[in-house]
């Protein structure tokens, strides 16, 4: 009689009932946590595919021409604010967003904001020796990079996912010590592996160019905080062992412990003596395995501290030529080390917070001119500088039908005529719309008090749209002084030598954060 | 040709009081099945069918053969059906004569023998076509002038058998005309005026198992009357047994002909009725019964709503008329009957009864009921009061299920307080029933997270309720029981209360204390306290499970006591195999609560700790329970294993070597296969949390896991499951999976191929169930392949397994009804495929047919299940775009 043991139990009783819901208990358990599981790795990888390769390799740099007082008072405002205020967008972890939880596009946009935007220098920052970092700036791709769940992910400046490997970073690969809350977060340029092969037929190149200054071997003075030379114990091996160097050019989050809100100087000094320490565990003891050491099974790529100078005389010179340091050490090493094709100098004012929110700072700097850089001009898909500035600017829609950069407010440098707005049509022409155009000879115009006043434009096609966005003004300043009167690499040692010279003997500048 | 041998003595010595006798015999017979199968089988027929020899000998002699024909185990019968398809068929023939002479000859019970053997071996030949004459054969004994009742009613009783055989076989083996032959003779064995009760029993239960065959003959109208009239009639039949019968017969035709019934129901209402006021107990019972059916099939097709299946809602109709004749029924209650687990009378049969009715009738059922229920249950005038008091509060208590908790809330509001001031009644049986009531009303009206309704249990009215529910973990043991779930589901109506305090946080230390002193009561005046241990643990989980924040110390601090408890159970005697069962039990329920102890605590970040720091302790005891079983693992530590993996993360790997040979012993375990399958559960938990760690004993765990999936010995249910763990060991071991990729990839296109074979030839529900477990496995298998690679491994790996997975995916697709959790999981491994490999669209393209966009589409268009598909159905999009 089935109904008999049915009857007036209702869901009670019976041992293998109970057992049967504590099994249905743990299936449940077991399935959501594999969903979960693999729902962080399907966030992670769907960002890739709404990856734009475009925007990923374009470096739109940017800065808003200003006269040098509303620069510097720009500069003072932006120093004043961060003290006061907290960043409005924190670091991953820290303002209780999970980027994890969020949906693809959506995490994507949060890691296109957490990389700090500098500007392009136009001017020179009157505190240049006293107050401002300056590092080698390699040819690549700025990237994040996060280690966090035994992984490490790189992501590009639009936030797409460029690889997922394990590394020897705390909380990035399998045996890397601490828990879930151990993760760390850096600023980083990726140089891809075949960038590398390439880059080492330019090395040579570029160590004629300035073989001068290739023999300068830093010893005493203007000594990089971290050591060039690589250790050669064994792990010289050819460098077809492959995977890709990540130059570190600044940290965001060690260890779970945030330092977008310190100052660009004990950033610096906190990332290098942390990657000592942790290079203190390693067999290796003159320099940490994840600095210049080889790609191993758990440790498919490698990582390297760029080195950084103050902005003193001797340190800007030092700055300006570390890439062929870096090539000759390569050579002399032979293979296994990263060499790298410099791109300019990174310029941080030493009190300047991690500036996050996809805004340029003014406390950031790029600066570049032919000696530290292949390209001091823009060049056009051949690699050939074309006749005119090309920029890229937005179409801003009726009424006005502007074109305007992608700075916070726009920068208005033109206007479409009508023939030509009612010529494309609404549907080629939709607001936002990023068109090319170059500068003619009427070229930038400029206010009285040095502020943007417009520029003589000639419309040359539409532009990649999936770069994401306008050229900023300090970029297309910074183009268009490099091809009249650029910012030598002299002007700016001139400038901080006056600046020492202001202030006395009393300073010793250009020795090594780290040291100190 | 075999000649018959002397086989008497054989057979009656196997069945000598003398053991040794016996096994001698015994062993006789099965050395000559062995050696002369035609020969023996020869000489039991020749022995059967001889009138000469003792009727013991005979009937033996019909028993074995009988098991020569057919066994339990499905292998074993297959090979005893095809040895006797291989005989001579002139002995086959010679056999089948002496079967059906047998049933021309007395005594009556070796006819009955002969009809078992009959239709044993009509199973094998009738599907075989060889036996053409074999129902023309019974029929002539029908007709036989003059009649002989027993042999009329030992052909029924084969008639009957061989409609069980036939319905067992899926194909059609009876010719149209043959079964309308068959179903003229047992019905017309069925009039009332047939001379012999036993032979219209036999007719009677013979139609029972032709019914199911009966379908044209139910089509036809007159036809369909007379049947209806016979076994109608039979429902009066002078016989008892007839009697029975005939509403077994009710049962079968509400089950296969319930569409036809409309015309007949006045008459059935009419005749159960009588049956249930007037006539004995068992064909009362059997009367309620069809009513308790009636009510499975409508409360199926209300389940099922499909427009072409009529739903005559007979429940509803009859609810009014029905009600008041089950009402009295509950009065008629055998005292002391709550005590035994297993009473069944007409009381408890018209309470079950009752409860089907509400589920069915719904709302409609509460005020035919409750006029009773407030008339009763505080009668307390003579001392037989009890029975209505105890009737009245069973009432109430069965209806609770199937009226809206809206019709109920204000009802059961106004009853608490009586239901409460009943745990004191006098009589235990109204005790025992209040108590039952009291759970029940707490299972279906109290949800603190269900905001529809005003909330049952307050805090001010829990201090009285808890009050009521500790002093009853006091009262006799049968109550204590009923308590303890009462309990449980108060418990779980809180379970989805939100906040750091639900109402039963005050009381939830005094609760548990409480439990913990009922399981470990010894009543001397009920053996049975296991039972009370059995539900005190489970109100335990059930509290720890509804436990809120501000009771999770509480929680915690129970970790040790049934570590402690786990403890003393290696004290117990273990002299006998009952007694280490009854450890081992004991182990398990303790076990039990210690794992939901332990995953209650994992899922606040917090609360780790606070299983962290017996971290050892627990790990040495469940050892310890481990090591207690020789030959077995003990499935409950395993699954507290589990939860206890997720307390400890990656800090796991440091009990990896002294688990790891339990972790084997429970993946071999092939015979005990919910051990194995919990197991293979439990390895997943681990690989999340230990994750590379578990990397040298992956290559030991692989070789398992491939062996279990390729092998016959393990279950089938073990085999989606493995699947699964594939999936997850290649989340978790990335690229170090990949030297397992081949087999793996292997292994997953043999399980596609065999489940598009199995959706082609979809046969039964259990089926397409298991076919659907199995594709959940290949589909979650297949995403932790693909996003434990990542883009670029995926892509060189994996590409070439892609059409494969879109074929499935079109196999999916093409299902009559789609599976939620299938096509969720499928949808989402499409767009991880999208995702992680390079041009998929032209693949999607060029499928042979595109049926998975129905897989999309029907997630596009389900509320439910767009939330977790959309970004996999944009990718799949994106993929089929950038293809264009």
């Amino acid at each position: 009689m089935s109904r008999r043991a049915a009857a007036k139990e209702g869901s009670s009783s019976a041992y293998t009932s109970f057992q049967q819901k504590r099994r249905a208990q743990a299936l449940d358990r077991q399935k959501n946590a594999r969903e979960d599981k693999v729902q962080q790795l399907r966030t992670l990888a769907l960002a890739a595919i709404q990856d734009d390769a475009e925007a990923m390799h374009e470096d739109t740099q940017q800065q808003p021409q200003n006269r040098q007082q509303q620069r510097h008072r720009r500069r003072g405002q932006q120093q004043q604010q961060q003290q006061e205020l907290p960043q409005d967008t924190q670091l991953y972890g820290m303002d209780g967003v999970n980027p994890l939880q969020l949906g693809g596009s959506m995490m994507k946009a949060y890691f296109a904001r957490q990389l700090m935007q500098p500007e392009w220098m136009s001017d020179i920052p009157q505190d240049l020796g006293s107050s401002w970092l300056v590092m080698p700036r390699p040819e690549g791709k700025r990237c994040l990079v996060i280690s966090t769940g035994n992984y490490t992910y790189a992501r590009s400046r639009t936030g797409a996912l460029l690889l997922r490997f394990p590394s020897k970073l705390p909380g990035g690969g399998p045996g890397t010590s601490g828990g879930e809350s151990c993760y760390c977060v850096l600023d980083c340029i990726l140089q891809e592996q075949e960038q590398r092969i390439q880059h080492q037929h330019n090395q040579q190149q570029q160590q004629q160019r300035v073989g001068m200054d290739a023999d300068m071997a830093p010893a005493g003075e203007s000594t990089p905080s971290q050591p060039q030379q690589h250790s050669a114990n064994g792990s010289s091996s050819s460098s077809s062992s492959g995977g890709c160097t990540f130059f570190i050019q600044d940290v965001l989050a060690w260890r779970g412990y945030s330092l977008v809100d310190c100052g660009a100087e004990f950033r610096l000094f906190w990332l290098a003596s942390k990657l000592q320490e942790e290079a203190g565990g390693s067999s290796s003891s003159s320099s940490w395995s994840l600095d210049g050491g080889n790609p191993g099974p758990s440790h498919s790529h490698r990582f390297k501290l760029l080195p950084y100078w103050h902005a003193t005389p001797d340190g800007l010179a030092a700055a300006a030529r570390a890439g062929a340091a870096a090539a000759a050490a390569a050579a002399a090493a032979a293979g296994g080390c990263p060499g790298y094709v410099q791109d300019g100098v990174y310029l941080r004012h030493v009190e300047g917070h991690y500036s996050q929110g996809g805004g340029c700072t003014p406390l950031a700097l790029l600066w570049k001119d032919a000696g530290c850089s292949r390209y001091l001009l823009d060049t056009d898909g051949d690699g050939v500088v074309p006749e005119f500035q090309q920029l890229v600017l937005a179409y801003q829609g009726p009424p006005t039908d502007g074109v305007a950069t992608a700075d916070e407010p726009p920068v208005v440098l033109g206007r479409l005529p009508q023939e030509f707005v009612q010529q494309m049509g609404p549907k080629l022409l939709r607001p936002g719309r990023l068109l090319r155009f170059s500068i003619r000879a009427g070229g930038l115009l400029f206010n009285a008090d040095g502020s943007p006043a417009g520029a003589d434009l000639a419309y040359e096609g539409p532009a990649n749209q999936r770069r994401g966005r306008a050229d900023v003004y300090t970029k297309v300043l910074f183009q268009w002084q490099a091809r009249r009167q650029p910012l030598q690499l002299e002007a700016l040692l001139a400038a901080a030598v006056a600046e020492q010279q202001q202030q006395g003997a009393g300073q010793q500048q250009g020795s090594s954060m780290a040291d100190d | 040709m075999a000649a018959p041998v002397e086989v008497t003595q054989l057979l009656l010595h196997a069945q000598d009081p003398d053991a040794n006798v016996r096994s001698l015999a015994e062993q006789k017979i099965s050395q000559f099945q062995e050696h002369d199968y035609p020969g023996f089988l020869a000489s039991l027929a020749a022995e059967l069918s001889s009138l000469a020899k003792p009727a013991d000998s005979r009937r033996l002699a019909g028993l074995v053969l009988k098991n020569t024909l057919d066994a339990k185990d499905e292998s074993r019968k297959a090979e005893l059906q095809a040895r006797w398809g291989a005989v001579d068929p002139t002995l086959k023939n010679q056999i089948r004569e002496a079967l059906l002479s047998t049933l021309q000859m007395e005594p009556q019970d070796v006819r009955h023998t002969a009809a078992l053997v009959l239709a044993k071996v009509a199973a094998i030949d009738l599907p075989r076509r060889e036996w053409p004459n074999l129902i023309s054969s019974l029929l002539a004994n029908m007709s036989a002038t003059p009649p002989h009742h027993g042999v009329r009613q030992a052909t029924l009783e084969t008639l009957g058998y061989v409609c069980e055989e036939m319905a067992s076989i899926n194909e059609e083996v009876l010719a149209p005309e043959q079964i309308n032959m068959v179903l003229t003779a047992v019905v017309a064995g069925m009039r009332p005026d047939e001379p012999s009760d036993d032979a219209r029993l036999a007719a009677t239960t013979a139609l029972q198992n032709a019914i199911e065959f009966a379908e044209h003959n139910f089509d036809n109208e007159s036809e369909r009357n007379y049947i209806m009239q016979m076994v109608c009639q039979g429902a009066s039949a002078r016989d008892e047994r007839i009697r029975i019968a005939s509403f077994t017969c009710l049962h079968e035709i509400a089950a296969n002909y319930y569409a036809k019934l409309p015309a007949y129901m006045g008459e059935v209402f009419a005749i159960s009725v009588k049956a249930i006021n007037e006539d004995s107990e068992d064909v009362g019972l059997q009367a309620v019964e069809f009513w308790s059916t009636l009510c499975d099939i409508e409360l199926d097709l209300a389940d099922e709503d499909d427009p072409a299946e009529i739903n005559h809602h007979f429940i509803k109709a009859v609810v009014p008329h029905l009600v008041p004749v089950l009402l009295k029924q509950l009065t008629k209650q055998d005292e002391g009957q709550e005590q035994e687990e297993t009473a069944w009378n007409l009381a408890m049969a018209s309470g079950t009864c009752l409860g089907l009715l509400a589920r069915t009738a719904e709302d409609a059922i509460v005020p035919q009921v409750m006029p009773f229920v407030t008339e009763n249950i505080g009668k307390n005038t003579t001392a037989e009061d009890w029975r209505l008091r105890e009737a009245a509060t069973f009432a109430f208590g069965s209806i609770l299920e199937g009226p809206s908790p809206r019709s109920l809330a204000e009802i059961v509001r106004q009853a608490m307080g009586f239901l409460l001031a009943a745990m004191k009644d006098p009589h235990p049986y109204v005790r025992d029933t209040t108590a039952w009531t009291i759970g029940r009303v707490f299972e279906f009206q109290h949800d603190a997270g269900n905001t529809d309704v005003p909330e049952l249990i307050t805090r001010e009215t829990l201090p009285q309720v808890a009050q009521v529910l500790l002093g009853g973990l006091g009262d006799q043991v049968h109550i204590a029981v009923r308590v303890c779930d009462a309990i449980g589901r108060l418990a779980e109506g809180f379970t989805g209360y939100a906040g750091q305090s639900s109402p039963l946080s005050p009381f939830f230390k005094e609760i548990i204390t409480n439990l913990l002193n009922a399981s470990s009561r010894s009543d001397p005046s009920h053996g049975d306290s296991t039972r009370l241990q059995i539900s005190a643990f489970e109100a335990i989980n059930d509290m720890v499970r509804a436990a809120s924040p501000d009771t999770l110390d509480t929680v915690g601090q129970l970790t040790p006591v049934f570590l402690q408890e786990i403890a003393k159970t290696f004290n117990m005697v273990t002299a006998s195999g009952e007694q280490r069962e009854k450890q081992a039990e004991l182990q398990g329920q303790l076990c039990g609560v210690l794992q939901v102890i332990m995953q209650k605590l994992s899922e606040v970040e917090q609360y780790k700790a606070a299983v962290l720091q017996y971290a050892d302790q627990i790990m040495e005891t469940l050892l310890r329970v481990f090591g207690n079983q020789t030959c077995s693992v003990h499935e409950e530590a395993m699954l507290a294993v589990g939860a206890f993996t997720y307390a400890c993360g990656r800090q796991f790997t440091k009990y990896l070597p002294s688990l790891y040979p339990y972790l084997k012993m429970g993946l071999m375990n092939h015979q005990e296969w919910q051990v194995c399958l919990s197991t293979v559960g439990v390895l997943g938990d681990i690989s999340r949390n230990v994750e590379t760690d578990l990397l040298p004993y992956c290559d030991e765990i692989m070789q398992l896991l491939i062996h279990n999936l390729g092998s016959n010995d393990v279950h089938r249910s073990i085999k989606p499951q493995i699947l699964s763990t594939f999936g997850d060991l290649a989340l978790v071991l990335g690229d170090s999976f990949e030297k397992y990729l081949e087999t793996v990839k292997r292994m997953l296109s043999q399980a596609m191929h065999l489940s598009v074979m199995q959706a082609q030839s979809s046969a039964d529900d259990d089926f397409l169930d298991y076919n659907n477990e199995l594709r959940i496995g290949i589909l979650e298998a297949y995403s932790g392949i693909f996003q434990g690679l990542g883009p670029g491994k995926a892509d060189l790996q994996m590409k070439s397994e892609v059409p494969l997975i879109i074929e499935f995916a079109n196999s999916i697709g093409r299902d009559a009804t789609l599976d939620d959790t299938v096509v969720r999981n499928c949808v989402n491994l499409l767009g991880d495929i999208c995702t992680v490999v390079n041009h998929v669209g032209p693949i999607l393209r060029q499928a042979r047919t595109n049926d998975w966009e129905k897989l999309l589409n029907y997630c596009s268009d389900s509320g439910h299940l767009l939330g977790d598909t959309e970004w996999a159905i944009n990718a799949v999009h994106t993929a089929v775009e950038q293809a264009a």
